[in-house]
């Protein structure tokens, strides 16, 4: 064995590790995935939703937060216009809610200024293109009745998803809603998204708000509430749609984002790395968000190692060929004979399609021979979009390249 | 809600367990393989030594009349299997990871080769017979790709001209005390290196249609 198959192993096992570590999970639990704990109706909620020229979505927005199945006397809805140079602020006043207009800052300031204006003891963020469904709100309210609960996120789904691309993310972030839920078991949901995440006002208050330096301040936040001993939850029932970029360029700039947010947010607390005394976050959540990363610069380095080693390989078997007179074409031999890799490959490609079936399946979709064509586009070419995004991001990073909310 | 924490050391226990029974398989795949080449060894070797008492009892009784025929066959049957498996060898020591190494058994391949190669050569005195002997010396641990090109090169001509042809390919660097001799008697210094009819000497990589002509050469000479 060279250092390639070792690292190949190694790889392997991590992989295999975490996909057995979310189906135990996932079959634990399966019966209770959507259900909220009983809880006592309705604290005062103050919902926030920071809004940058959303003059197309921030009306419909608004109006699905209106709608929530909740007394009206105990919501409160605040909109942030953070500086836009569109209509956004009169479409938002024409609602009847309270808009505040503010300079320009950045999402993570509207939200500690909204914060501030709140009169709620649970603070609510929904993003200005997102739309929650009616109950959703009630679904995540009963979560805050234990004490140490900080955050409360739910599950975001994609809006209207038409082209290929949007197919795609619905997979996604299906799959995403159903593993943050099955890391929620051991208390470890890492990102309280922004299409709609609720927190307790005083522990948003103790841990100092939103940092306004980190491009993924959702995720910044919950990492925060877990160093300060608070619990983050996932409402799986709670649903809400978002609005998913609809074309390549547009899902490669926030994806960069999210990438750089994430990087940004490790850098910051690396010290709790495999830390003891922080408990789950500083020996699960940190390792797990940056094995995560790791794994994928490694999985994208096997990759471009063999398959420029093997090109090599060709071009040159090409060359001599041509000058020994023989045509390469018809020379070049690719033999296939089954070894550990090969099994422990069919291994890891069997159990990616499990639990991506058991994954769409939970979340109610239902497997089509079209999702199976999609479940391979996602598997295959979409996936490995990731670590070459890592690799871009760490680029930026280097560059010093400012991103763009 | 209680945290499910055992949920870490379980799915340790339990992806350790698939895991270690994913690797178990592999082992089995490459000890069937070293299996095989040992079994195929075990028939080639009692194949060869049938082959040497048979040239040993024909050159003590000087009866070559029912003898050329078949042992010409016979060899040639023998130098295709003992070709094949080399190359097969070489395949498993690629796909390998977890089986001791083959190079014991690609040494005594060797030696059986070495062994047909001077068999070869007897039998074209004794019988008069017509065949070309192209010996094609390589290196086993550095390969280079002019080698890999050289030996489908050869190969080529092998299945151009089938019995006329007795492709022995040896590697020189395995540390194998006769191939030691046939290197300073011949001064090979380099890799791949071919000797045709034990005449010609030829270094570096060849082109198919030069080594055409010099087995034709030979062959006509």
């Amino acid at each position: 064995m060279d250092y390639t198959d070792e690292i190949f192993l190694v790889f392997a096992y991590i992989t295999l590790y975490f996909t057995v570590l979310f189906m135990l999970l996932h079959f634990r639990n399966r019966k209770e995935m959507f259900s909220a704990p009983k809880g006592n109706c309705c604290p005062p909620v103050s919902i926030i939703i920071p809004a940058y020229n959303e003059e197309d979505n921030i009306a419909a927005t608004i109006r699905k937060v209106k709608a929530f199945d909740y007394p009206p006397g105990s919501l409160e809805i605040i909109v942030i216009d953070d500086g836009s140079k569109d209509r956004t602020q009169e479409f938002a006043k024409r609602e009847g809610v309270r808009v505040i207009t503010k300079e320009n800052g950045g999402k993570a300031a509207a939200l500690n200024y909204g914060t501030t204006l709140a009169g709620g003891n649970i603070v609510g963020v929904v993003d200005a293109d997102s739309y929650p469904e009616p109950d959703a709100l009630k679904a995540m309210i009963p979560y805050f009745e234990e004490p140490g609960v900080g955050a409360v996120t739910s599950s975001v789904q994609v809006k209207d998803a038409k082209n290929y691309l949007e197919r795609l993310q619905e997979m996604e972030y299906l799959l995403i809603a159903w593993g943050r839920k099955l890391l929620d078991y051991v208390g470890s949901v890492y990102v309280t998204p922004g299409p709609l995440s609720l927190y307790r006002k005083d522990a948003l208050e103790k841990i100092g708000g939103f940092d306004e330096k980190i491009l993924t301040e959702d995720i910044e936040v919950a990492w925060r509430l877990h160093r300060a001993k608070y619990t983050v939850k996932m409402a799986l029932g709670a649903r809400v749609y978002t609005k998913a970029p609809k074309t390549w360029k547009k899902w490669w700039n926030q994806r960069l984002r999210w990438d750089i947010g994430g990087l940004q947010t490790i850098g910051k607390h690396k010290e709790t790395l495999f830390r003891r005394g922080y408990g789950i976050f500083g020996l699960f959540i940190v390792p797990f968000f940056s094995v995560s990363i790791v794994l994928s610069m490694i999985g994208l380095g096997l990759f471009v190692y063999l398959f420029t080693t093997r090109a090599a390989d060709y071009a040159a078997f090409s060359y001599y060929a041509w000058k020994a007179g023989i045509n390469p074409l018809e020379y070049y031999s690719i033999s296939f004979i089954p070894n550990v890799f090969t099994v422990l490959g069919i291994l890891g490609f069997g159990l990616s399609w499990i639990y991506l079936i058991i994954g769409l399946r939970t979340m109610g979709k239902k497997i089509t021979p079209q999702t199976i064509v999609d479940m391979f586009m996602y598997l295959v070419p979409y996936l490995f979009l990731f670590p070459i995004l890592l690799v871009h991001s760490f680029w930026r990073i280097a560059a010093y390249r400012k991103q763009k909310w | 809600m209680v945290k499910q924490f055992d949920a870490f050391w379980k799915a340790f226990a339990i992806s350790a367990a698939v895991f270690m029974t994913g690797i178990y398989v592999g082992v089995l795949l490459d000890s069937g393989r070293v299996d095989e080449v040992r079994a195929e060894y075990t028939g080639m070797d009692i194949q060869t030594s049938d082959a040497r008492l048979q040239s040993l009892y024909y050159q003590t009784f000087k009866n070559t009349s029912n003898f050329c025929g078949p042992a010409i066959n016979e060899n040639l049957a023998f130098s295709d299997k003992v070709y094949r498996e080399g190359l097969k060898i070489d395949q498993y020591e690629k796909v390998n990871k977890f089986a001791p190494a083959l190079i014991g058994e690609k040494r005594r391949y060797v030696l059986l080769k070495l062994q047909f190669w001077l068999n070869a050569i007897e039998l074209k005195k004794t019988c008069n017979a017509s065949y070309v002997n192209v010996v094609y010396l390589y290196s086993h641990y550095n390969a280079t790709v002019q080698e890999q090109v050289q030996s489908t090169v050869l190969m080529d001509l092998k299945n151009q001209y089938g019995p006329e042809m007795m492709l022995i390919p040896l590697p020189l660097d395995l540390n194998i005390t006769t191939i030691e001799i046939i290197k300073k008697q011949y001064g090979i210094k380099t890799s791949p290196t071919i000797l045709i009819d034990e005449k010609i000497k030829l270094e570096g990589l060849q082109t198919k249609d030069f080594l055409n002509e010099k087995i034709l050469e030979a062959k006509n000479s």
